[in-house]
């Protein structure tokens, strides 16, 4: 008679224990599945200087890099600073801008961008990404936005 | 209510099937638990528009958190829910389990065989990436007079998104149920002098390999994660389907168009008949080497398919 009792209790902790086992990968499935469904994380907004006033002269271009894993190519049209993402949207090759034609060219499928990072020929359909920019004295800030997309 | 479940779960069965060949259909089972819980949560951020579907897929996969990886879990999942199918479909054959009484049983089998291959083929075209759209174009020229129903080609999406989340769930939910229903009424125990309850030996048995499974798909979501989503019409589409689709895939190389889906018929029709023909082909020893030749057909036939097309 104990020997039944000690084989029941063994079992009993036995199954226990399985079900114990279960219950981690149940919570981590669950907290997956609700940030999963949570709308995404608000977009944080980061000013960063990206250059120094002098460095950008009136109708001119620059490319910076580094900035925030960023790589930027800032303009200035007459008093406005534009800042535009290299990034292409079509398949995230790097775009240059070209001063000659004075439009942006993605070297992996001819897309074309104009001067306001509108696209104009070759496959791509949407504009470059742009951040707003602004000259405060002497450096240029830009506002970066990181995140989750919407 | 529960432990009434577990009442009838506590059926007898032979001991030596506490084996992995027999743990398969349980694998598909606890597979399926999965592709419903992930199946659920994709579906809650999934648009079935021709644009809107590669359009979320790619959000899915590169902005919501986690979206990779019940992507990829589903895309696993999926995978190995048909490879578990198609073992115990082997099996199946292998053993003769289709003899009498389980005719039926056999008939539930190879709708649950025919609807996991669906589940498959619309899952695969809902990413509507250029591959899936490329994909998706073939698999339609087989099902001959049935592609009408699934519309122009703009509304292809939306037909499989509805079949893959209303029509095939409640239909397999209702084929599963009939299947295990009718594997515990013709229990295989009849006779048999050495057995063990299938409730809890042979059912925690299934959940454990059911749950080796489900680990082994959480391996593959880590480390082979999905890729981004390609939508763009200058990139070469590839309209090679998932492994599981290479047979047909072959075949339509091999035979002329017209013949493809009229072939499939047929053999879907030898897949249901065969408990009948079979019992009929034990008859003589004649028609014994015939049904041996018959399983080989069915077994090695869409395997050399396979391999074919994988290594041309």
């Amino acid at each position: 008679m104990p020997d039944a009792m000690a084989e029941t209790r063994r079992d009993a902790l036995a199954r226990l224990v399985m079900w114990l086992a279960a219950v981690p990968p149940a919570a981590v499935a669950s907290l997956i599945g609700v940030r999963f469904l949570q709308p995404p994380r608000r977009q944080r907004v980061i000013p960063v200087v990206a250059a120094r006033a002098v460095e950008l002269p009136r109708d001119a271009a620059l490319q910076v890099e580094g900035i925030l894993g960023h790589r930027l190519v800032l303009r200035r049209e007459r008093d406005r600073i534009l800042a535009f993402s290299t990034v292409c949207p079509h398949l995230g090759c790097m775009v240059t801008w070209q001063e000659t034609a004075r439009e942006f060219l993605c070297p992996c499928h001819a897309g074309r961008f104009d001067a306001a990072g509108l696209p104009v020929a070759g496959p791509v359909e949407a504009p470059l990404q742009r951040f707003p920019a602004r000259q405060q004295g002497e450096l240029i800030v830009v506002d970066l936005s990181t995140g989750e997309e919407g | 209510m529960a432990l009434g479940a577990v009442g009838r779960l506590a059926f007898a069965v032979p001991r030596e099937i506490e084996r992995y060949p027999f743990a398969l259909g349980g694998t598909a089972m606890v597979l399926f638990a999965v592709q419903v819980v992930t199946g659920l949560l994709l579906a809650s951020r999934y648009v079935p528009t021709p644009t809107g579907a590669p359009e979320s897929v790619g959000v899915i996969t590169q902005a919501v958190a986690f979206g990779w990886f019940v992507r990829g879990v589903h895309r696993a999942a999926a995978s190995l829910m048909v490879a578990a199918v198609l073992l115990h479909f082997a099996r199946a054959l292998l053993g003769g389990a289709g003899a009498p009484p389980r005719q039926v049983t056999w008939l539930t089998g190879v709708g649950l065989l025919v609807l996991t291959l669906a589940f498959g083929f619309s899952g695969y075209a809902l990413v509507g990436d250029a591959d899936a759209v490329a994909a998706t174009a073939v698999g339609l020229q087989l099902m001959g007079p049935l592609r009408a129903l699934c519309g122009a080609p703009r509304e292809v999406i939306g037909r499989l998104y509805v079949l893959h989340v209303a029509a095939l769930p409640v239909l397999a939910l209702a084929a599963g149920l009939a299947h295990v229903v009718l594997v515990r009424r013709h229990s295989p125990a009849e006779g048999e002098p050495d057995t063990i309850p299938h409730w809890p030996d042979h059912t925690l048995f299934q959940a454990f390999v059911g749950a080796g499974a489900v680990t082994i798909a959480v391996a593959i979501a880590l480390l082979a994660p999905p890729a981004p989503v390609v939508t763009d019409a200058v990139a070469v589409a590839s309209p090679r389907p998932e492994w599981y689709f290479l047979p047909p895939y072959a075949l339509l190389k091999l035979v002329p168009r017209v013949a493809a889906a009229p072939l499939l018929v047929v053999a879907c029709v030898l897949l249901c008949a065969w408990p009948w023909l079979e019992a009929r082909l034990a008859r003589g020893p004649r028609l014994k080497i015939a049904a041996v030749a018959l399983r080989a057909v069915l077994l090695l036939g869409p395997l050399a398919l396979a391999l074919w097309e994988a290594l041309t």
